[in-house]
């Protein structure tokens, strides 16, 4: 019988506990991981990114109102998110924004007004068909 | 994770498509429909828009409604981001 390698037990369990612990931090869990099954399924758990989700106009908007339906369509009441110009304003690619959006009617916040806030307005003219948006990962939770 | 195509109506126009959560879920293929129509817009006109209308895709001319008024207390809180 032949031998290819001899390997300290103690040695290798300190290894793959070390390795253990490294995938358990980045997976965001302290479960017990069974070799090699376990490590490889909380491997391939790990997020691997975050979602960004991106709208095009189809249409020029005529103020917030319809800048707010248009590209964050269905919201029940009141949400913000870091919103970035990808195309279309001259000037503003790549540039964030930050944008507020009350459901029309709600007056707990600012009277049931939807619109943007960070110094931009449909109101300029600027929102066209053709420009696209994108924001980063989910929407947050009401607020 | 599949991605999620949605479109955006506003009274039986379409105002946008996107990708990722809102809207309309739509397939890929109409997705790209109507992106393909929007490359056909016809012209601007100074005082009107294009609306594209949803089910025919078709463009349809409409005068630019008159943009939204805002009063002090709201176009404060646009210049300096406080908005509650």
């Amino acid at each position: 019988m032949a031998l290819d390698m001899l390997v300290d037990a103690t040695q290798l369990d300190s290894a793959l506990s070390s390795v253990a612990d490294a995938i358990r931090a980045k997976g965001g869990t302290s479960a017990q991981l069974a070799f090699p099954a376990g490590f490889v399924s909380a491997v391939q758990a790990i997020p691997t990114g975050v979602t960004v989700n991106e709208v095009t106009l189809t249409a020029d908007v005529a103020n917030t109102n319809e800048l707010c339906a248009a590209i964050m369509p269905g919201l029940p009441r009141y949400q913000r998110a870091v919103f970035w110009y990808k195309t279309g304003q001259s000037g503003l690619q790549g540039r964030i924004m930050g944008a507020y959006v009350y459901k029309s009617g709600d007056t707990s916040y600012g009277g049931g007004r939807t619109r943007y806030s960070y110094g931009y307005s449909a109101n300029d003219g600027t929102a066209k068909a053709g420009d696209t948006y994108c924001w980063i990962g989910d929407l947050p939770a009401w607020n | 994770m599949e991605l999620r195509y949605f479109k955006s109506i506003i009274d039986g126009h379409i105002f946008a498509v996107g990708k990722g959560q809102g809207g309309e879920e739509i397939t890929e293929d109409e997705y790209d429909a109507i992106l393909s129509r929007l490359a056909e817009k016809p012209a601007d006109e100074e005082g009107y828009r294009w609306l594209m209308v949803d089910g025919t895709l078709e463009w349809e001319r409409q005068e630019m409604p008159h943009t939204n008024e805002i009063d002090a207390d709201e176009a404060l809180s646009i210049i300096t981001g406080v908005s509650e």
